[in-house]
């Protein structure tokens, strides 16, 4: 029996699914409806590239670092100061983005179900399970996110069969009927949360198996993203026409108007179970790279101790950073997709250069891994699937 | 378990918090959105009324205690085998909302707007327009997006106190009724989209109060016993908008033939004369096929209609297998039937210049082009679009009889 | 007056009293300190002096159990010996016959069935503890252990716990010696492993540890070995106690062993590479590893048509997840959720509950806890008294209750339906688990609906992600996903489909089922009619 076993290329595909996934269901079709109307599922297409660019860098980056984190090959390519500069800006990164993820998923539960429940509860109650999930390893993320997916896309598809008969196709005609230039305002959005597969820097080092497959499974897993984002965005379209663009989150709603066989009906409950199992496995995922990075760049030997601290501080900057669900709508389509979009494509791009003119090839071994296999620091890893050497006496 | 503090601190660390984000809100009296299920004022239905000054909300408000209990048996049950288990409530305020939270005073229970379907508009309001209403119902979080807008021939409110002994739920009646597909549906959502898109025209099913009054005398108990058949509110044509707003009605019959034109006219019965006496059919399947046409400048519009149907009664007359020509002959005539509707329910709407058939969306979808030209224009040229109109009825099945009982003389 | 007379008397049987206290003391201390002395000394060789010794561990001094028994014997060619035994474990007739038989004939080595040589004294002490017969002997071996058991034990009936209707019906005892036998006559493989563990302090009891030499993964073989080495506890009297010591998490609800009191289903075990623990005195065995699976599994499952029992482990998986979040899905529906019901059964639903005086919570858990209650009433009543239980428990108050509008008749349905649920699962561990975790998810709904329900799935099925079993992740085949291993985990596969284990345990798989073995009819004639 093999001593570790790594996350396998369908985990990692899983992974870089629930990276775009989740928003597939909230807030994405609105934005998309509102900026590329009907042509809203093009522009989720045609942004694919943005989340390729920085899977590309990752893995050219890797080919000449094989098996760092992020922060390692930022430190190498870059020098000690400018690499900790780097790696600096991708913690803040991904604490942001945790901050970001986190409030979404507790505004969609707050407002959808418990709105007199307060804010700082929900968000308790979000951060739970991802919480304690992250405590116990990036493997057992892994397996968390390949089964919550599935649930999560099952119910997904339920909710898009329930309302099947009330779909227009009619209301995606007519395509490209403003030419390409709302399609490509639209593809920004989508671009954004793309570009956020570079979370999966910090993930992809515990691959189990070769290069190749985990950076062919992380990219399909983007793809399949980006197609369930082109599906919801067409089916919300094509259900409710022009008004799909003033519907905060069009799936939700389509949720509250299925009603099956006249017994089961507003399954908003239901949207609310797929967005969070969709959701809480982003939310891990995000944490992991946040909490992970930053005990990368402080040179920790365990990310677990960072984890409570962590949470905590994220919790708090979701229940206190935004007033209002408003305010945060606005800042999350105003601000952040740009600010998202550009450092995720820019850290990579940096390093990746930083290493290409040091002319790094890639063939010789490095000494900053253990060098078994290109696997990071083991002390930092999950535990380990196999025996344990002495949990307990 | 590598790196792992020993057993107990691993414990403390994951079952603390927990333990401690469980106990929390129960000790600070939490359960915040807990309602229990008898603190709910399940509204049925709600009619709407313009007022000076605002609105008038009246509702049927679920009574569950005096629904009849289910097993026959059991305590309480004031209302079983009695009237109905809904309380008729009403407010004013001058949003539908303001007028809503008085009512939330008038009862101990909270109002809930999760199990409404029906939803009524005054004629009043509706020549007003709907879309405060439809604003209210699809902003509301509880509510349904499937709730059905109807609208009355009159005010609305006196449709929440007609009650039939037919169902615990009056409402329910109204809405097994919508339910049969014989007239146009419109959904809160429906409404919103069509509201959505400028000058849209729609149709409305409008209910209106029938009162059949007292029943001949029933033979068998003797002249004096009389029935009086209750007063039931019912379906009575649509109510014709464009832009939200109630322009004019269609009466039944117009209202079925508006609903070829839009596919949905199955299920219902036709009667058309076959050798001067009445023929029924009923229609089995209906299909539509709508196309738009663009030549130069001049929109048109064909319509094809495939129907198929049994027939369901005849009254005189041979009906004989060996002569396929006489089905023909009375699809062919179903056929001129359906589309002499049709061609009037279009003729009705052209008149109030509502495109209620989504002919505007056709061409938007087909020709975006042209329409992104005219479409401020749309209910004008509606009113002179040509429409031709196709239909191919075929009779299916002389159903379970197949010559007339009474033979031709 | 008499009492005046009788007191120097008194005072004097006092004091005697308080010295056979002491004594008793002195005699207790002494015997620890033997006992402690005692533990890793060897025989000496002297037949008096080594029976003495025993006779004094055993009580010696006035306190030696009455079932002691102790005689000399002459042993041709090798002088005196000494045969000590308990009367209480030991066949008499085995005895006469058996052994005084061969000792008068000097061949007591060659002629016992089970002669073994003891060193050490407290492993005789242990052995005489079993039912052993000890024939102390001058010189080398120092004693032999003689069999000569003949005390009482079950005999092996019907499984009582696991019941099926096909298959085999022999459960096992609390013999361990028929035990092993019982596995041993399913698994007729010379490279099954019968490896002897004993554990406790003083009460030692006999534990076998079961696997197939290149079958089972040695690390795996291993790893139970130093878990076993490592108990220390001073009684062993089920396989729970094996259980709870060697688990991976020792905090977790789920059971991460499997106990089984069926001989077939621990010969399957095995036969997947799996290791089993039997114990003397517990008629259950313990198999690991296992996964979340392997408590879905039913032994009925292998033996009826693939199709019932595909059908029924689906069924059985949706019963566990209904069983688990029933009671809360209701709560989370009927208080937070009411518009999800179809408008007249949530007119209705608040009908029932009209006179209802507590909130929905409540009532669920006063309803819960009532069945509990019930059911552990039940587990603690001789059957003779359980029908009476369930008249007066379920007839009398639960129909006064419900009539007198107390509860309502859903909230009696929604509890019915899932202790029914919870009772279709087929290991009872599991369903202890799911009854404890169901509180959880019931509190979870009460304060946040169906989010906090799904919450609590959620970490639920973390901690089954990160759960594992001697090593094995518990959702193994499902996750992390191997999707060749599946073909007994939702479904049950045909035995002859050549279905594959984990991709954790494939290395060491080596009694794969051959491909090709699909039956079908004969080629050609497709009939057994001679054309003639």
């Amino acid at each position: 029996m093999r001593e570790d076993w790594g996350l396998s290329d369908l985990q990692l595909l899983f992974l870089s699914f629930a990276v775009v996934a989740p928003t597939a269901i909230l807030t994405l079709p609105r934005a998309l409806a509102l900026l590329a109307g009907q042509d809203g599922w093009l522009a989720a297409l045609l942004a694919l590239p943005a989340g390729l660019i920085p899977l590309v860098l990752l893995w050219d980056l890797d080919r000449r670092y094989p098996g760092q984190t992020f922060t390692e090959q930022a430190r190498q390519a870059l020098g000690p100061l400018l690499g900790r500069v780097a790696a600096a800006l991708a913690v803040l990164l991904f604490a942001l983005l945790a901050v970001v993820v986190t409030r979404e998923v507790t505004d969609a539960v707050h407002g959808e179900n418990l709105p007199r429940t307060p804010l700082p509860v929900v968000v308790l109650l979000v951060l739970l399970a991802p919480v304690s999930v992250l405590r116990q390893g990036i493997e057992t993320l892994a397996r968390w996110a390949e089964i919550l997916l599935p649930i999560g896309l099952v119910l997904l598809f339920l909710l898009v069969a329930g309302s099947l008969r009330d779909l227009h196709p009619d209301y995606l005609l007519p395509v490209l009927g403003h030419g390409w230039t709302p399609i490509w305002t639209g593809a920004v959005q989508p671009a954004s949360f793309y570009a956020k597969v570079f979370a999966l820097a910090y993930v992809l080092p515990f691959r189990g198996d070769g290069r190749k497959g985990a950076f062919l499974a992380a990219a399909a897993g983007l793809f399949a993203g980006a197609v369930l984002l082109a599906l919801t965005a067409a089916v919300t379209v094509a259900l409710f026409g022009p008004l799909a663009a003033s519907l905060p989150q069009p799936v939700f709603e389509a949720a509250r108007m299925i009603s099956v066989a006249e017994f089961l009906a507003h399954l908003d409950a239901v949207a609310v179970a797929a967005w969070l199992a969709l959701g809480l496995t982003k939310l891990a995922l995000v944490a992991f790279a946040f909490v992970f990075a930053l005990a990368d760049l402080l040179q920790l030997e365990e990310y677990r101790p960072l984890t409570l601290p962590g949470a905590a501080l994220t919790g708090v900057l979701a229940a206190v950073e935004f007033r209002s669900t408003a305010e945060f709508q606005i800042w999350v389509f105003i601000f952040w997709p740009w600010v998202a979009l550009a450092l995720c494509i820019l850290l990579p791009f940096l390093v990746w250069s930083g290493a290409v003119l040091r002319g790094r090839s890639g063939r010789r071994g490095r000494t900053g891994g253990t060098g078994r296999g290109g696997r990071p620091g083991r002390a930092r890893t999950a535990p380990s699937p196999s025996l344990p050497p002495g949990g307990r006496s | 378990m590598g790196g792992e503090p020993e057993p107990g601190k691993r414990w403390r660390g994951r079952l603390g918090p927990l333990l401690l984000a469980l106990a929390v809100p129960f000790l600070a009296g939490g359960c915040w959105d807990r309602v229990e299920i008898i603190d709910r004022g399940f509204i049925a239905a709600a009619a709407v009324d313009a007022v000076p000054g605002g609105y008038r909300l009246t509702v049927q408000l679920v009574l569950p205690q005096s629904l009849p209990s289910p097993g026959g048996g059991g305590a309480g049950g004031g209302g079983a085998g009695g009237g109905p288990s809904v309380a008729v409530l009403s407010a004013t305020g001058a949003t539908l909302a303001e007028a809503a939270s008085r009512m939330d005073e008038q009862v101990a229970s909270r109002l809930f707007w999760g199990q409404t379907r029906l939803l009524i508009v005054g004629q009043a309001l509706a020549r007003r327009g709907i879309g405060e209403v439809v604003d209210f119902l699809v902003r509301n979080r509880e509510s349904r997006l499937r709730t059905d807008l109807l609208v009355a021939r009159g005010e609305a409110a006196p449709l929440m106190a007609v009650a039939p002994p037919y169902r615990d739920i009056p409402a329910d009646n109204i809405y097994q009724e919508l339910r049969k597909n014989l007239a146009p549906r419109l959904r809160a959502f429906e409404a919103a989209i069509r509201l959505r898109e400028a000058g849209r025209g729609f149709l409305m099913p409008a209910l209106a109060v029938t009162r059949p009054g007292p029943s001949p005398a029933s033979p068998s108990t003797g002249a004096e016993r009389r029935v009086t058949l209750p007063a039931n509110p019912a379906l009575d044509g649509a109510g014709v908008f464009v832009g939200g707003k109630l322009v004019g009605w269609l009466d039944g019959r117009l209202t079925r033939g508006a609903l070829w034109l839009e596919g949905l006219g199955s299920g219902g019965t036709i009667t058309l004369p076959y050798r001067g006496r009445p023929l029924s059919v009923l229609v089995e399947r209906a299909q539509v096929r709508r196309r738009v046409l663009l030549a130069g400048e001049r929109p048109s519009v064909r319509v094809d209609i495939e129907v198929d149907d049994t027939i369901q009664e005849v009254h005189e007359g041979e009906l004989d297998p060996g002569r396929p020509e006489l089905l023909r002959q009375l699809g062919e005539s179903l056929a001129r039937e359906i589309r002499g509707r049709a061609l009037a329910a279009l003729a009705a709407t052209r008149r109030m210049g509502a495109d209620v058939y989504d002919f505007g969306r056709l061409f938007a979808g087909r020709q975006p082009a042209y329409w992104r030209r005219v479409y401020t224009r749309w209910p004008q040229i509606f009113r002179s679009l040509p429409v031709e109109i196709r239909v191919r009825a075929v009779v299916r099945s002389p159903g379970r009889l197949v010559e007339s009982l009474q033979l031709p003389r | 007056m008499a009492s005046e007379r009788f007191a120097p008397l008194r005072r004097e049987v006092t004091r005697l009293h308080q010295l056979s206290d002491l004594a008793n003391e002195a005699a207790s201390l002494e015997l620890s300190l033997l006992w402690e002395l005692s533990r890793h000394r060897r025989l000496s060789g002297h037949p008096d002096l080594d029976a003495r010794l025993i006779r004094t561990l055993m009580g010696g001094r006035g306190h030696l159990t009455a079932d002691y028994a102790e005689r000399t014997v002459r042993l041709p060619g090798r002088g005196r010996g000494r045969l000590i035994w308990l009367s209480s474990m030991v066949e008499t007739k085995i005895l006469d016959s058996q052994i005084f038989g061969a000792i008068s004939r000097a061949h007591v080595e060659g002629h016992a069935a089970e002669a073994k040589p003891v060193k050490a004294v407290d492993e005789a002490v242990r052995l005489l503890g079993e039912g052993r017969v000890l024939l102390l002997m001058p010189g080398q071996p120092p004693a032999l252990a003689l069999a000569a058991r003949g005390y009482e034990h079950r005999q092996v009936g019907d499984p009582q716990k696991e019941t099926s209707m096909r298959g085999s019906r022999e459960a096992f005892v609390e013999d361990l010696a028929t035990n092993v036998s019982l596995v041993r006559r399913r698994v007729l493989d010379p490279r099954l492993r019968v490896e002897p563990f004993v554990l406790g302090e003083f009460r030692a009891t006999e534990v076998r540890l079961l696997w197939i030499q290149g079958l089972t993964h040695d690390p795996l073989v291993n790893e139970m070995r130093r878990r076993l080495r490592s108990i220390r506890l001073p009684q062993i009297l089920d396989v729970r106690y094996i259980e709870e010591l060697a688990a991976d998490d020792p905090y977790t609800i789920f059971p991460t062993a499997l106990f089984t009191e069926r001989p077939d289903t621990v010969a399957a075990a095995l036969n997947e590479g799996r290791l089993a623990v039997l114990v003397e005195g517990s008629p259950d065995a313990l198999v690991l590893p296992v996964t979340f699976w392997s408590f879905l599994q039913a032994a009925d499952d292998y033996y009826s048509s693939y199709w019932i029992a595909s059908f029924l482990r689906l069924l059985r998986i949706g019963l566990a997840l209904l069983a688990l979040v029933f009671p809360a899905l209701y709560i989370a529906v009927i208080v937070f959720h009411p518009e999800m019901l179809p408008g007249i059964l949530a007119f209705y639903l608040a009908r029932t509950r009209v006179s209802v005086p507590f909130p929905a919570v409540v009532e669920a858990f006063l309803m819960e806890l009532a069945f509990e209650t019930l059911r552990e009433a039940g587990t603690h009543l001789p059957p003779k008294l359980s029908t009476s239980l369930s008249v007066v428990g379920a007839l009398v108050i639960g129909q006064a209750v419900v009539s007198s509008g107390l509860v309502s008749w859903p909230m009696v349905v929604v509890v019915s339906v899932t202790a029914i649920a919870n009772f279709a699962l087929p290991s009872w561990e599991m369903a202890t688990s799911v009854r404890l975790l169901r509180f959880a998810l019931m509190v979870l709904a009460a304060l946040f609906g169906v989010p906090g329900v799904l919450v609590g799935l959620a970490l639920i099925l973390g901690h089954l992600c990160g759960l594992r079993s001697l090593g094995i992740p518990y959702l193994a085949p499902l996750a992390p996903l191997t999707p060749h291993g599946l073909g007994d985990t939702l479904l049950r596969l045909p035995h002859w489909v050549p279905g594959r284990r984990p991709r954790l345990l494939e290395p060491y798989w080596k009694v794969e089922v051959p491909r090709g073995q699909r039956p079908h009819p004969p080629a050609g004639a497709g009939t057994f009619h001679s054309p003639r």
